[in-house]
């Protein structure tokens, strides 16, 4: 115990010390830096000489493999070799005048900056930068010649879309950066750079509209985010685990979206995002539940149409959650509610099965997610042998052997279709289906409907950085309710949600419907 | 403060009208009440303006102690004497607990599930309740503001599908027996509203203290719209003997329901949205004790009794009556009328007055 106090004591003290800067011995500073890189050997020190009368020594250091090396040769090394000013003959300069010479006019990057202290250079480097020393300077210059394999902009799997933009956020931080500025070319768009990880040392980008997020939000954001004392960010879901406001609950409350539309969009609704280096899912607070149900085409699409696809997502959600519960209560407590020629039918077919309602249910659910964990993890080709073994053995083969009632293969199927509409919160699904199909197997309908209360309950307590999780339902919000239940047209939304962009809530004017020019104009 | 969340007007509307009505939604209270023929529903609207005398002294009381319940300003008015009546509301508020409680495992020990003990009812939804309220006043009214819609539209539909069935000559004569008991039965419908006191102890919560009038009247008036629907909807159904005879007449116009030889026998239906609607009443009365209870014991946080209060009101119901018609008989107007009357007119009044002559309240916050 006390040993592991020290330890952190230590590693506080270890991380405090930034105070250590270069020296103006060139030699001194690589050797500090080949000793804190000992054993690594990707890393790269070109040592070479820059000035013709006087030659002093010059080093740049970078990382094999993260750097354009093309680049550095054409606009670093070249010149600084070769330039006139630099090099034309019997030419005495001091080493201050070569410094400014090569900062102001022989270095032909954009990205030029200055660093003194030794743990600035060090993270320079590790990020993929160069640094370029020269002797007797205890200033480095370093640039941003970043250049490595990356996978292009690609369209994203899980959230394809038939009309709308096809382009996904990729694994790199500057990318994605520009793809959002691409979409929003305002200056009020911000980005703040945080690293998270002791050793991973994670680029975590805050991006927001100013003016149009909430300012506590944002700072809100910004402490969580800082907070977070680990040594690894590999992905965005650890800081979703670090942040989020409902650490015990079933439900998300951070979202992640893969495309730029969509982020961008919740951006504009007041929403701050939060980009990880290294992976495509950009994280959104605050989320809302109702976000599961918005899909980014609904408001591509026109109205009539979108407003019609959500009710089906509702509807399906809404089976997802609850077909297997009510099949259990309806056939074990309260037969008298199916018509009487079905269950007539569904007497007969449940005869000789061995199961009561609630095991053959659970049986089947959890047959139906390990048949979804093995589809998504096999390859592909052996994906398809997996379904068809399962649809047979499921489908066909339990039936026939009497081990399962047909109509429950029918719910189990409705249940698994469904499922797949809402994607967001089918994981959340999967657990309150459980949940409520064992409440209703105890007792029935008013168990299932005292699971419904409890979940109720949960989902209204839930906030995410300060909004009330069901928040355009309860506490209820009129004007929101135009993309809730419906999908309103453009001209309508006038509005941001409440609870979210109420620092700047009009986000277009007020009479924008489409008519035809008055006759007085046209005569 | 006791409870730091803050609710909106909308809520506090809801509130009062869920919990008024629901019991309406399975029993009609209104049969066992003079005039006891097809003239109930004009009861109904005319409690209305009782509605609004029987609100004034408590109302008073709110304004001239804003941002105290009715408990601390007994404590204000009498001093330590004042904590006896802090703990007569506590009782009033879990004894009503307890006869919400016993109503529902009634209505599902003898319908749906003739062969589950009562107990297992009565025990499961207080424990959901506990749940609720450990999360605080914010949560019941939100649940409460997402139930709300839902039981207004099932009224609704239950009223439309039906409508066929009905017979809207049962209700004449109008004004049969006179105007005079037409009359006492609106005093008598709103002296069943004890939801009253929810004014008393939910508007120091209120987040726009000036919507106050608004909440009493929009509940009212609601009450007012929707209460006589369903009455005319049951007796227009069965009939006016038909209807003082039934135990559940509102479940039993649900269960007549029959549309295209499709959609029939829906009552698992009115079971679940009940189910919903109860826990909410539940919830609130639940709260109200422990609230109460807490600010009579000057507590700093009301969550360390909730389970012990839980369990007090679980044994309460219980223990209140020994059959439902002996319930019934308690909760019929002969006692409850007085009994309710007593907490909702006379005591407020009583320390409206006495603040009056001892000069408190209004220089106090």
């Amino acid at each position: 115990m006390f040993n592991l106090l020290k330890r952190l004591v230590s590693k506080k003290n270890s991380t405090k010390e930034k105070g250590e800067l270069l020296g103006s011995d060139i030699q001194r500073n690589l050797d500090r830096i080949k000793e804190i890189f000992i054993n690594a050997n990707d890393i790269v020190i070109r040592a070479f000489r820059v000035g013709s009368y006087r030659k002093i020594k010059a080093s740049i250091v970078f990382i094999d493999g993260l750097v354009d090396t093309g680049a550095l040769n054409e606009h670093i090394i070249k010149p600084l070799v070769s330039d006139i000013r630099l090099t034309q003959p019997n030419l005495w300069l001091t080493n201050k005048q070569i410094f400014r010479l090569a900062k102001e006019q022989v270095l032909s990057v954009g990205n030029l900056q200055e660093v003194e202290s030794l743990e600035d250079v060090v993270s320079r480097i590790l990020s993929g930068n160069i640094v370029l020393f020269l002797d007797g300077i205890p200033t480095a210059f370093t640039s941003s010649l970043q250049g490595w394999e990356a996978r292009g902009i690609e369209e994203p799997e899980t959230e394809a879309v038939v009309r709308g933009p096809r382009e996904g956020f990729t694994e790199t931080l500057r990318t994605n950066t520009a793809q959002l500025r691409r979409k929003i070319k305002s200056p009020n768009l911000k980005f703040e750079i945080i690293k998270v990880g002791r050793e991973t040392q994670t680029d975590v980008c805050v991006t927001y509209i100013k003016g149009i997020a909430n300012d506590k939000v944002v700072e809100e954001v910004r402490r969580r985010i800082k907070s977070i004392d680990t040594d690894s960010i590999l992905e965005s879901g650890y800081i979703e685990q670090f942040i989020e406001d409902g650490p015990f609950s079933i439900f998300p409350t951070v979202g992640n979206s893969e495309k730029p539309d969509v982020v961008g969009g919740k951006l504009l609704e007041g929403r701050v995002g939060i980009i990880t280096d290294g992976t495509p899912f950009v994280l959104t607070v605050p989320f809302l539940f109702i976000e599961a149900f918005q899909v980014s085409e609904d408001y591509y699409s026109r109205p009539y149409y979108s407003t019609l696809v959500r009710w089906f997502r509702f509807i399906a959600f809404f089976f997802s959650i609850f077909s297997p519960s009510i099949y259990v209560a309806l056939t074990t407590f309260h037969q008298e509610m199916i018509p009487t020629p079905l269950l007539v039918t569904m007497a007969a077919s449940k005869e000789g099965t061995p199961f009561p309602a609630l095991v053959e249910a659970i049986v089947m659910g959890v047959i139906f997610e390990i048949l979804r964990e093995a589809g998504v993890r096999l390859p592909r080709p052996v994906g398809q042998a997996v379904s068809i073994v399962g649809a047979m053995v499921i489908g066909e083969a339990a039936v026939s052997a009497g081990l399962i009632g047909a109509p429950m293969v029918i719910v189990i199927a409705i249940t698994a279709i469904s499922s797949f509409v809402v994607p967001v919160i089918s994981d959340a699904g999967a657990v309150m289906r459980l949940f409520l199909v064992i409440m209703s197997g105890f007792l029935g309908q008013f168990g299932l409907m005292l699971g419904v209360t409890g979940i109720l309950t949960h989902m209204v307590s839930l906030r995410s950085f300060g909004a009330p999780y069901l928040s355009p339902v309860a506490p209820t919000t009129i004007s929101d309710l135009k993309d809730l239940f419906i999908r309103a047209p453009w001209w309508a939304m006038t509005t941001r949600p409440r609870v979210i962009g109420w620092k700047d809530p009009i986000r277009q004017g007020f009479r924008l419907m489409p008519e035809p020019p008055d006759d007085d104009e046209n005569d | 403060m006791l409870e730091d969340g803050k609710i909106t007007c909308r809520q506090i509307i809801y509130l009062i009208f869920l919990s008024r009505i629901i019991i309406t939604f399975t029993y009609l209270p209104i049969s066992d009440t003079p005039p006891r023929n097809q003239d109930v529903w004009i009861s109904e609207l005319l409690s209305f303006p009782v509605h609004m005398l029987l609100v004034l002294p408590v109302y008073i009381l709110s304004q001239r102690f804003k941002g105290c319940s009715i408990i601390q300003a007994s404590e204000i008015i009498f001093g330590k004497i004042g904590k006896i009546i802090g703990a007569m509301y506590t009782w009033f508020f879990l004894h009503m607990t307890a006869i919400v409680l016993r109503q529902f495992g009634e209505f599902l020990s003898s319908v749906p599930y003739p062969e589950t003990p009562i107990i297992v009812f009565i025990s499961s939804i207080t424990l959901f309740a506990a749940f609720a309220l450990r999360n605080g006043l914010e949560v019941i009214s939100r649940v409460g503001e997402i139930v709300t819609p839902i039981v207004i539209g099932s009224i609704v539909l239950v009223v439309a599908l039906v409508a066929k069935d009905m017979d809207l000559k049962v209700l004449k004569p109008v004004l049969e027996g006179g105007f005079i008991p037409v009359l006492y039965g609106g005093f008598i419908v709103a002296t069943r509203t004890t939801e009253i006191l929810f004014i008393s102890m939910l508007l120091p919560y209120l987040n726009r203290r000036k919507l106050a009038k608004r909440v009493i009247l929009v509940s009212f008036i609601l009450l007012t719209i929707l209460a006589p629907i369903i009455t005319i909807s049951v007796l227009a159904t069965f009939g006016v003997q038909q209807t003082l005879n039934r135990t559940f007449p509102f479940f039993s116009t649900i269960r007549i329901i029959s549309v295209a030889n499709f959609l029939e026998r829906i009552d698992a239906l009115h079971l679940g949205i009940w189910v919903l609607g109860v826990f909410v009443k539940v919830a609130i009365y639940y709260y109200l004790t422990v609230l109460g209870a807490a600010q009579v014991l000057n507590l700093k946080d009301y969550r360390s009794i909730i389970i012990p209060i839980g369990t007090i009101i679980i044994s309460l119901s219980i223990l209140i009556a020994d059959s439902q018609l002996q319930l019934r008989e308690f909760i019929s107007y002969k006692y409850s009328l007085w009994y309710a009357l007593f907490f909702i007119l006379a005591l407020p009044l009583f320390m409206l007055i006495v603040s009056a002559l001892r000069g408190k309240g209004m220089d106090l916050k």
